[in-house]
């Protein structure tokens, strides 16, 4: 916890030095106030026992205790202020260098379990967590000066009597820290049971599951589970919360133990006469300061550990992969010529799993040349449009692009090779133009290019406005259906006139049909480009020039559609299976064959 | 503050009283009980160091019989409050908070599933929803009887400690109303200008967050890097935050330099009424011990006003989100009809109109058609026309706004909802994948027989589901909770399993979506032509080759059926299913 309190503070450092220390001053200066205040009051009621306050010197002592005031006022509100600059010149810098380290961050960990729950962190506003873990470190630091402040005010009466101060605060607020930490982690680990809960709780008001549990009259079996649960979780709770109030029992002992000892020794000097009044009267009034104090501190103590975990993802999030800049290695190129895309005995698994996806697979794709991907749920069709974009490296073998090895290319000059449309496209909620624009920016201003790209997709776009603003972030904007979304994402990718384009099934939300149609238009629209598609629809591959059957991590079939139904194989299968549902006589034949598989 | 808002303030916290009060009442009691020794406490503690400092004067100038007792009283009186502190903390923790809101989370839910199911399509109540959801997740409304019964314990003991003093001096009374006016002035003179700035800059804000979220998740990094347009996103969003960070900051040095003035205000009050004692003790009006009791409490009072002028300023924050719990808690729900003697023979759609909440459109228009028990229907149609949301009212989910559905001749609203579902299942497009047992996951769909296991084994084979995890019949499925994860075309089977196992003579299907590979695709397609051979169904599909095996196909667009009929009377004339076959046949043809 300490290395990450450390680091916390480093990242304030580096970022937001001046800032940092302003607030840590005023509070330390403003933490001495209580104590010094009440040395004033005991010297303001020491010089009415002794002349009656009559010699001026009162109204300079009240003018000190006002200041004092004075100061733990003003560093209270200006702390808020301090914390906002803070937050702020961290976002500005450190939030500056996160985002660029997202973009450098190797794209497996965005796939990987673990780094996605670091990655998660670190996009929630992490500056707000230093900041507070820091506050929570200050303020923690104030009580302590606070504490020492009122050792001193005790050892003017009695060393003894100081050093007891201590050591039972100490044991007061290790006892509050103890039971506060108990409820902490009791809320904060949710433990199986409650997840549970909170899935009966989504089932009980999702859409969907809402039309089945009605339907199926089972709404009552659901809750009748979420109860049985609940039971369990609230049995704990409270159990844990008796436990915990040993701890705050403990505390209040300890606290009590030491308010007698304390007066004991009060009435004890009282009576022998070794004690002034102002003594008798500052310690007396330091308890009540003094027990808010450890109260708070310990809360802080208590949170502390959870505040600094955000730091331990920040070291996390430091130590993931980041991609290499450009290639290094010298070019390879290709034997032959007017290749786009040439994968040469890819063997690839993905990072951290035993599974090979890919396992010595091998294909070209020709200039100009339009092929469909093709194979079943899982056979690694995604994986491959990954590796073409650079987002995964061959585990083994070569992926070359334009008869260069793929890593040998600047991310520009990828970009000017391959466009993508994947499957959950980004639906940016920015002008129409800038949304096309994101395929290639150098044509932001290009209105022309940009409408070409839009009407070639759909003749309907000639009258949109290319300053519209889309989606519900902005007033004015326009939410698009899932079917126009998908059409400027192909603008998109058409407008970045690369030269391949994949499409990575972006066609889920349109029906059979429609998509055909869809695909149809585009292959007729590319003519210079290349372009690999995937599909389940099997009418929308056989518009391709090519078919490559991916099967087992390799390409087991390939070769035009009506090359594959003649030889037979899996891919007639699939063909067979699909195509009956379009004609008027389902296959009986298709029913058997797929029970005996 | 207008009236409305007042009076909505005001039932709002009686219903936040009246939950907490009639869920936990012995804790919510005590609880408020505690709150009157806190309250006294400070005065208390006044009153005592008065006694003692006085008493240790006499001792010390001289003797004192009464130091003694004193002490003892102040002792005891922390003890009572420690332990006090320690059953209220008690108390609160695991009634007013753990309790409380464990009901208002069901409450909630419960809620949400006996809502009119339409309630889902509109968005502001779906906002409501959320926000009711908020409420419950912060656990406002603990809060909030926390908080607004704090106000006891701040008014208690601010009167109480200015009691006190002035029974000493009557001079008190005034100086103490001194030391803490200026935090009231100051309330008055703030008023709502910050909220104003709050709002116009939410948008920008917003902006903002977008940005930084596009630069940073998975989906929209992977294209980002792909178009190579991380720089450009960058940028945006530096743009946007620096000129959000500039007007917070002229804001917040604004706030704070207002704050300051405010500090300075309560300094001036404070130096008045210190003042003010220090003069009376000069006249010899108080002793020492008055004296310095009422410099402590001075600062004790202004901190009271301070506490309870910051809780009073967000609770009509707090209490906006509860109301919307609360209004949310009295929507009116879906009504039920009492019809329940029969077993449905004929289902009839007469001319029936529905639009959604908030649409322009008609998403059913003038819609006529029967079933009868017994045929197998096809639904036909492009994505978007209707067909989803005359299942919907067929499943008696949505009510039309024009137009009558009857059952049996009887209107389908007269249905009780339980006996006429008794007689549906129903396989979604959008199944749910139940993170539960392989048992629940079939039997869910007729809890009463969930303990055959026998059947629910038929029904698993039946769908090609065998061996592991399929054969340990208690074994969780799903990864959220530990399960066993399945594939899409496992889960798309349990489903179906799910669908059959409840034996209902009506049956309604959905066509799979696309995520499935052809093999798959044509297995479940098979099985579908299964399940019907022996029920009156109604099946959505694209595709010629399912509703060749039906009676009859609706065919819809924009809303409308625009052509009934069998397969061959459908091919026989022109029109769009015949339009629909053909271009299919295209794509598809060998």
């Amino acid at each position: 916890m300490f290395s990450y309190i450390v680091t916390g503070m480093r990242v304030m450092w580096t970022h937001a030095r001046s800032m940092f220390m302003a607030r840590v001053l005023s509070a330390m200066l403003a933490a001495l106030m209580a104590p010094l205040s009440l040395f004033f009051l005991q010297l303001a009621v020491d010089e009415i026992m002794r002349n009656g306050g009559r010699s001026g010197l009162l109204w300079i002592l009240l003018l000190f205790i006002i200041l004092c005031q004075m100061v733990s006022l003003f560093s209270g509100t200006t702390a808020g202020y301090w914390n906002g600059r803070l937050k702020r010149m961290l976002e500005r810098g450190w939030g500056k260098e996160l985002l660029e380290d997202f973009g450098k961050i190797e794209y497996a960990a965005y796939e990987d379990a673990h780094a996605q729950d670091v990655l998660a962190k670190m996009r929630k506003t992490p500056w707000n967590g230093v900041v507070s873990l820091w506050d929570t470190v200050i303020q923690i630091g104030t009580v302590i000066v606070m504490l020492i402040g009122d050792m001193l005010l005790f050892a003017q009466v009695s060393w003894a009597l100081s050093l007891l101060l201590t050591v039972f605060m100490l044991c007061a607020g290790f006892f509050q820290t103890r039971c506060m930490k108990v409820m902490n982690d009791m809320f904060a680990d949710r433990t199986a049971d409650e997840r549970e809960m909170e899935y009966y709780e989504e089932l009980l008001s999702e859409k969907q599951s809402v039309l089945e549990l009605k339907v199926f009259s089972a709404i009552d079996y659901i809750r009748a589970l979420w109860h049985k649960t609940n039971e369990i979780v609230l049995r704990m709770r409270v159990h844990t919360t008796f436990f915990a109030l040993k701890y705050n029992i403990y505390s209040s002992i300890a606290i009590v133990i030491w308010i007698l000892i304390l007066l004991w020794t009060l009435v004890d000097r009282a009576g022998a006469g070794t004690i002034t009044l102002g003594e008798f009267t500052a310690l007396i009034g330091s308890v009540g300061t003094l027990l808010g104090a450890v109260e708070r501190a310990s809360y802080l103590c208590s949170v502390i550990a959870r505040r600094s975990l955000l730091m331990r993802y920040y070291e996390e999030f430091q130590a993931l992969p980041r991609v290499d800049e450009v290639g290094h290695e010298e070019p390879k190129t290709s034997v032959e010529d007017g290749m786009v895309v040439e994968f040469q005995h890819v063997f690839f698994h993905y990072p951290g799993s035993e599974k090979e996806v890919l396992r010595d697979c091998s294909f070209r794709i020709r200039k100009g040349e339009k092929v469909a991907l093709v194979g079943e749920n899982g056979a690694g069709k995604s994986t491959i449009v990954k590796l073409l974009c650079g987002l995964y490296s061959p585990v083994q073998g070569e992926i070359l692009l334009m008869g260069k090895r793929a890593d040998a290319y600047t991310p520009e000059e990828r970009r000017c090779i391959m466009s993508v449309v994947f499957q959950d496209f980004g639906k940016y909620q920015m002008q129409l133009r800038e949304n096309v624009a994101i395929g290639n920016l150098e044509k932001l201003r290009d209105e022309e290019a940009i409408r070409r790209a839009l009407t070639a997709v759909d003749p309907t776009f000639d009258t949109w406005e290319l300053d519209r603003n889309l989606g519900k972030l902005a007033q004015d904007g326009v939410d698009l259906s899932g079917g126009e979304w998908q059409k400027v994402a192909i603008a998109r990718a058409l407008l970045a006139d690369s030269q391949m384009i994949l499409l990575d099934e972006p066609t889920a939300s349109l029906d059979p049909m429609a998509e055909s149609e869809m695909y149809h238009t585009f292959v007729t629209l590319l003519r210079r480009q290349s372009c690999l598609m995937i599909s389940h629809r099997l009418a929308s591959a056989r518009m391709t020039d090519r078919i490559l059957l991916l099967q087992n991590g390799g390409i087991a079939e390939e070769g035009s559609h009506d090359q594959l139904l003649a030889c037979q194989g899996a891919y007639a299968a699939m063909w067979q299976a699909q195509s009956q549902w379009y004609q008027e006589e389902v296959d009986e034949r298709g029913d058997e064959n797929i029970v005996m598989e | 503050m207008s009236v409305g808002t007042k009076t909505s303030l005001w039932s709002n916290l009686k219903r936040v009283y009246a939950m907490v009060l009639s869920t936990s009442t012995g804790a919510g009691v005590l609880s408020l009980a505690y709150h009157w020794i806190e309250g006294l406490f400070p005065a208390f503690i006044t009153w005592s160091t008065i006694h003692i400092v006085d008493e240790a004067e006499k001792m010390i100038t001289g003797a004192s019989h009464h130091l003694w007792f004193w002490c003892a009283c102040m002792l005891s009186g922390y003890i009572v409050k420690e332990l006090g502190l320690n059953l209220y903390s008690l108390f609160v923790n695991a009634s007013v908070y753990e309790k409380v809101m464990n009901v208002a989370r069901l409450k909630l839910y419960e809620k949400s599933a006996r809502l009119p199911y339409i309630t889902f399509e509109d968005a502001r109540m779906m906002d409501k929803r959320q926000r009711a959801k908020e409420c419950v997740d912060q656990e406002k409304i603990s809060q909030i009887f926390v908080n607004t019964s704090q106000f006891i314990i701040n008014i208690i003991s601010i009167i109480s400690i200015v009691g006190i003093l002035s029974s000493y001096h009557i001079l008190f009374l005034p100086i103490s109303l001194i030391s803490v006016a200026p935090y009231l002035i100051v309330r008055l003179l703030r008023g709502k200008e910050f909220d104003q700035i709050r709002k116009k800059q939410v948008g920008q804000e917003r902006r903002k967050e977008y940005m930084w979220k596009v630069l940073s998740e998975k989906e929209t990094q992977r294209e980002l890097r792909v178009y190579n347009a991380q720089t450009y996103m960058q940028k945006k969003w530096q743009k946007n935050m620096m000129e959000v960070q500039e007007e917070t900051q002229k804001h917040q040095r604004k706030e704070t330099w207002q704050l300051l003035g405010c500090d300075g205000l309560n300094l001036l009050g404070y130096g008045v009424s210190m003042g003010m004692a220090v003069w009376l003790i000069l006249q010899g009006e108080i002793s020492a011990g008055a004296f310095s009791a009422c410099a402590m409490a001075f600062l004790n009072v202004q901190n009271q006003v301070k506490n309870f002028l910051v809780d009073l300023g967000s609770l009509p924050g707090d209490i906006y989100l509860v109301s919307d719990y609360f209004d949310y808690l009295e929507l009116p729900e879906e009504e039920d009809g009492r019809e329940r003697a029969l077993k449905p023979e004929e289902i009839l759609f007469d001319r029936v109109c529905f639009s959604y909440p908030q649409a322009k459109e008609r998403a059913l228009d003038n819609v006529s058609f029967r079933l009868r028990k017994g045929e197998k229907i096809a639904i036909v149609g492009e994505n978007g026309s209707g067909k989803t949301t005359l299942m919907k009212l067929l499943f008696r989910l949505y009510t039309p706004q024009e137009g009558k559905i009857t059952v049996n001749g009887k209107d389908l609203e007269e249905w009780e909802r339980k006996a006429y579902y008794g007689n549906l299942s129903v396989i979604q497009q959008q199944f749910v994948p139940y993170q539960l047992s392989v048992r629940e996951n079939v039997g869910i769909s007729d809890v009463k027989h969930l303990t055959e296991e026998e059947r629910i084994r038929q029904c698993l084979a039946q769908c090609a589901l065998q061996g592991s995890p399929f054969d340990e019949i208690d074994q969780r499925l799903g990864k959220r909770l530990g399960g066993r994860e399945l594939s899409y075309g496992q889960w798309q089977k349990v489903a179906i399993a799910r669908g059959i196992f409840k034996n209902a003579e009506w049956i309604l299907l959905d066509e799979p979506t696309s995520a499935l590979d052809p093999m798959t695709e044509a297995e479940i397609l098979h099985q579908f032509l299964n399940i019907v051979q022996d029920k009156t169904a109604v099946i959505i599909t694209h595709r010629i080759g399912l509703c060749t095996r039906m009676d009859r196909i609706l065919v819809m667009r924009d809303g409308r059926i625009i052509q009934e009929g069998s397969h061959q009377e459908l091919m026989a004339r022109e029109g769009e299913y015949r339009t629909m076959f053909l271009k299919q046949g295209e794509w598809y043809r060998e």
